[in-house]
């Protein structure tokens, strides 16, 4: 019950209609409409009835100069038995295996390093979080150039040690290890944000009183920060998964889901499937399986980093 | 000491001026292709969308030719907009899906059909019948049945993309070879003594096997020439069969893959150009199949090279043969104003117009007419000559769908992940359950 | 310290810190080295890029790749453009958030649980799985582009401002922040102003947004981001030149000129560079706002 409000009513027993409509106006409900009419609606067009639409589309043939003609599970049978598409799902999935752990690692790392108070911090923070804010376009523009089989600087590099001149994006093995390389490039800065975030959240006494119980910097590391930073992992490990299913852009730019289709993850496939050859309902098949993907992965953060706690 | 600026202040500048600029830049752009008419009447607003074009035609097109359509038409004006053919199905896709097409726009070898079954071409005939002075009688037969779909015009070809054998003189006299090869043997045994290479590295391919612009297609559009002069072909004379998996087919698919993988005279997927200048024209491949675009190229960005590379007619393999890709315009179905569309398609395939842009892009003209025209190089006509050995593709209207699969198994034989013959009849039973398909 | 330290020991005490610079030094020249040869690349001419051996520095001061390919993209346009949306969509997501996350966190009103947890629910859903519906939404926007009150006959917000903003107005996230920031908003001020008699939606717009700067401007950093960086989308929606963006434009312009290395670095140098300054200027004021703000 509303204290302010009901002292202010008993004040004033008659009350003029202008005074009620304003009593309504000012009615927690009726705020609270007003404030949400707008965003909710927009998630609803945006995000809810789009999941429902798309489950619906999924079991239909609809080629958008016909109406949508239902086809029962004809889309789902066809994503897991064709083997494009199937490629395309074993694609997601080592992308986001080969992306995550050790992108999530390296921002870890690189963050505890910075956590420390010494001189040029920033500077070394912003070094690091310069290709966040260069757009995965640009990125992708200066790795084709750096991955150029002729005339690339990765190239050069591994011929310093020897290693003889690979075609990177068009090896049918080194291409999606390579875009692997770029994501996590590119990734490292957000995250470590979020981590150092994080770690100034931990209290320095916990970390004091392990140091005087004679724990060493890794002990504390692992047996200290990284139990406390679990909710703040987690949201990292999500977020960065999904980011990694949603990677378009990169495979646009560089290879286009092939060579051999080893690029050609769900994502791709989704917008070749719409956009390329006009198969709506199979599109739409591909996306909830997309996004059944995210939410079991999700679970599975959740259940991984959970149990270390216990 | 001048003070700095605090952020503050920096702030508010910075948004006053993205404000200002954003507000200018949207209200009239300083290099917005769109070109108004001064004269009254009704403002009709037409776009057209160009895939081939070079930086010259860029020019031309915006200084010369669209102007003179405006001063032309009264009350028109015309938007250009640029795409790419690597993306272009998707895009046309998309902008049909979402009925925002331009009025006029180019298409490749493959879309007549496509067009005309999906309903998205204008029907063009009773215009084209009606127009003598325009005269369709001046497109060769070839090109006009390339347009035909089920009796109806539905665009108008402005390129013919005749592919033929290039070589480098310099190369190959150097290597012993006075005359280019005419077929597989001499091309195998100039190819093996023209290659270097250091180590594993190729430093001149005797063979540069692929054009990187051609997106996916790229394998399938380099093998096509490859199975004509083997004598095969891609579908049978009805349409209703995939005619990979016969003899001809893996006779080609097999000369190109030992090319690669047994006499390694050709990297895969091969050098890239440098910058502008095609891979044969800056020393780094013998020979290559290509258009009179590396003509184009070499004048534009290499003309030393001007007296070294040269074209020559298709080699023979079972038979002479090469495969002439036919470009076309086409009005969008959905044009608000398919009459005044198709005054910018007539004007822009008129005699005087395709001169100035074929000559600008140096494209083999469609209208036999200018097939004597001046720009027509000694070298141009020479690619020319192949003409009479050209195929073109046959007119199915899910081309797109079938190649798809045959450039991933095509994909496979060359990278040497799968035995050709293998390849090949994976292909054929891929696209037959399309064709069965319907 | 009383005792006098020897070198040694002093060399000891220093190491994890000389270890720190130094991982974090080859980290950080990793991350930069790309720019460095996008920058180096972008004042080369031609023979020093495809030359048999690789050339670090260019041998001139050379501007016209830059030139060139400011005209070639029609970079001008494409930047504001960009400007423009990213304007609308980061102001949209910044005020329905906070006004959404306000409402979900000091509002009692029923079903306001099963709502918020709902949309947060939906944060799961990467944009890219539902781009078929939105698509189709977008193109049937009643009474516009052409389209009756059904949505159809017309081309709806395709290839328009709104179309292109439209999916970019709200964020879930937006939301969920707001929300956190104003749950921690300390009860008394807001009590104190009802009680002067200041309306809710006021107490909203005078006392609380004023108020939540660090939450602001780490929405608006992602927003800012998000929006900048949006790439799948504009190329659905845009089919000519003059509405492009400045990534659509970019991975296009890429595409076109294929091997025109010195173009597409001068063009990635002009495309970076602005947003590197705006970023360089308001850094200390950003991470103070997602440090305060506390993503948890």
């Amino acid at each position: 019950m509303d204290v302010v409000t009901q002292t202010r009513a008993t004040k004033q027993q008659r009350k003029s209609l202008g005074q009620r409509l304003y009593k309504f106006y000012n009615s927690q409900t009726f705020v609270a409409i007003l404030f949400l009419i707008v965003p909710v609606g927009l998630l609803i067009i945006l995000k809810i009835y789009p999941i429902f639409y798309n489950l619906y589309l999924s079991f239909t043939r609809y080629e958008l100069f016909e109406p949508p003609k239902y086809v029962g599970l004809k889309n789902y049978r066809y994503v897991f038995e064709n083997s494009v598409t199937r490629q395309s799902i074993w694609n997601t999935l080592l992308f986001t295996i080969e992306a995550v752990p050790l992108g999530a690692a390296l921002a870890l790392i690189v963050a505890k390093l910075l956590d420390e108070n010494f001189y040029g911090k920033i500077m070394y923070r912003t070094l690091y979080y310069l290709p966040v804010i260069s757009s995965i376009v640009v990125s992708a523009m200066i790795f084709r150039w750096i991955f150029n089989p002729q005339q690339g600087l990765l190239n050069y590099f591994i011929g310093l040690i020897g290693i003889p001149p690979q075609t990177w994006l068009s090896d049918p093995n080194l291409a999606l290890p390579s875009l692997v390389m770029v994501t996590i490039w590119g990734s490292i800065g957000g995250n470590m944000i979020i981590f150092l975030a994080g770690l100034q959240d931990i209290p320095g006494e916990v970390l004091e009183a392990a140091k005087v119980d004679g724990a060493n910097a890794l002990q504390r590391f692992t047996h200290i920060t990284i139990p406390l930073l679990r909710p703040v992992i987690l949201f990292v490990v999500v977020t960065f998964t999904i980011s990694t299913f949603r990677n378009f852009g990169l495979i646009f730019m560089l290879t286009q889901g092939g060579p051999l289709n080893r690029t050609n993850t769900l994502v791709w496939e989704v917008y070749m499937s719409v956009f390329g050859n006009l198969r709506l309902g199979r599109g739409a098949a591909l996306s909830m399986v997309m996004l059944v993907m995210v939410f079991i992965l999700t679970l599975l953060s959740f259940r991984v980093l959970r149990e270390r706690q216990g | 000491m001048k003070k700095p600026i605090n952020r503050r202040q920096f702030l508010k500048r910075t948004a006053v001026g993205a404000l200002g600029f954003t507000t200018v830049g949207i209200i009239r752009s300083p290099f917005q292709t769109q070109f108004y008419s001064l004269a009254q009447g009704e403002a009709v607003d037409l776009t057209l969308m160009m895939v081939d074009y070079s930086d010259p035609v860029k020019t031309a097109l915006e200084d010369v030719i669209i102007p003179m359509f405006v001063e032309e038409n009264p009350g028109s004006s015309v938007t250009v907009n640029y795409s790419d053919w690597a993306r272009y199905n998707e895009e046309m896709t998309t902008a049909f899906a979402a009925g925002v097409t331009p009025d006029v726009f180019q298409g490749g070898a493959v879309w007549s059909p496509q067009m005309a079954k999906r309903g998205w071409a204008y029907d063009l005939t009773e215009h084209i019948k009606a127009d003598t002075e325009w005269n369709w009688a001046d497109f060769p037969a070839g090109l006009q049945a390339d347009v035909t779909v089920n009796g109806e015009i539905v665009g108008v070809p402005y390129r013919q993309d005749l592919r033929t054998l290039w070589y480098r003189k310099d190369t190959l006299e150097a290597a012993g070879f006075s005359a280019p090869p005419s077929n597989w043997d001499e091309f195998l045994e100039v190819a093996k003594a023209t290659t270097v290479k250091n180590g594993d590295q190729f430093e001149v391919e005797g063979y540069h096997f692929s054009e990187t612009s051609a997106g996916w297609q790229r394998d399938w559009q380099a093998y096509l020439i490859w199975l004509e002069q083997a004598g095969g072909q891609f579908l049978s004379d009805d349409l209703s069969k995939c005619m990979l998996d016969q003899e001809p087919a893996l006779k080609a698919l097999q000369f190109i893959h030992d090319l690669i993988h047994v006499h390694k005279v050709t990297s895969y997927p091969g050098l890239e150009p440098q910058g502008d200048i095609p891979v044969i024209v800056a020393g780094d491949a013998a020979m290559q199949f290509g258009n009179a675009d590396i003509e184009r190229n070499i004048t534009l960005y290499a003309p030393n090279q001007a007296d070294l590379v040269f074209p020559t007619l298709p080699l023979t393999g079972t038979m002479q043969a090469t495969h002439s890709w036919v470009n076309k315009f086409f009005v969008s179905s959905q044009s608000k104003t398919p009459e005044r569309a198709w005054d910018l398609l007539r004007f822009l395939t008129r005699t005087d117009i395709l001169e100035i842009y074929s000559a600008t892009n140096n494209n083999t003209p469609p209208r036999q007419s200018l097939l004597e025209a001046p720009y027509m190089s000694e070298k141009h006509r020479e690619v020319l000559a192949a003409a009479p050995y050209a195929q073109t593709y046959p007119q199915h209207p899910n081309l797109i769908g079938l190649f798809r699969p045959v450039a991933e198994e095509l994909e496979r034989a060359l990278t040497g992940t799968k035995d050709p013959e293998k390849a090949l009849q994976d292909a054929t039973k891929q696209v037959n359950i399309i064709l069965e398909d319907g | 310290m009383a005792v006098q330290m020897s070198k040694e020991n002093r060399l000891v005490r220093h190491l994890p810190k000389i270890l720190t610079y130094l991982v974090l030094s080859i980290g950080a020249f990793v991350m930069v080295l790309p720019f460095i040869w996008m920058v180096l690349t972008s004042l080369k001419i031609d023979s020093e890029i495809f030359g048999d051996s690789l050339k670090w520095l260019p041998g001139q001061l050379d501007f016209k790749n830059y030139r060139d390919a400011f005209v070639q993209t029609n970079m001008a346009r494409l930047f504001a453009n960009t400007i423009f949306v990213t304007v609308i969509s980061v102001a949209s997501q910044v005020i329905l958030g906070a006004m959404a996350g306000y409402a979900f966190a000091r509002l009692q009103f029923k079903g306001k649980n099963i709502l918020f947890f709902s949309l947060l629910a939906t944060m799961m859903v990467p944009f890219e799985v539902l781009i078929i519906p939105v698509f189709l939404f977008v193109r049937g926007f009643p009474l516009a582009g052409g389209n009756d009150v059904f949505g159809h006959g017309g081309t709806g917000l395709f290839n328009t401002y709104a179309g292109l903003i439209f999916p970019n107005l709200i964020s879930v996230f937006s939301i969920f922040l707001f929300r956190q920031f104003y749950l921690r908003f300390p009860h008394e001020i807001e009590e104190a102003a009802i009680v002067d008699g200041c309306s809710r939606a006021g107490v909203f717009w005078r006392i609380l947004l004023p108020n939540s700067k660090p939450v602001i401007a780490t929405m608006a950093l992602f927003a800012f981001l998000w929006s900048w960086n949006d790439f799948l989308w504009p190329l659905v929606v845009v089919k000519k030149d003059a509405l492009k963006t400045l990534q659509l434009g970019l991975s296009l312009f890429n595409q076109e000129q294929g091997t025109q290395w010195a173009e597409l670095m001068a063009a990635s140098t002009i495309a970076v560079v602005p947003v590197i300054i705006l970023y360089l200027t308001l850094q200390g004021f950003l991470t103070k706002g997602a440090v305060t703000s506390g993503i948890d």
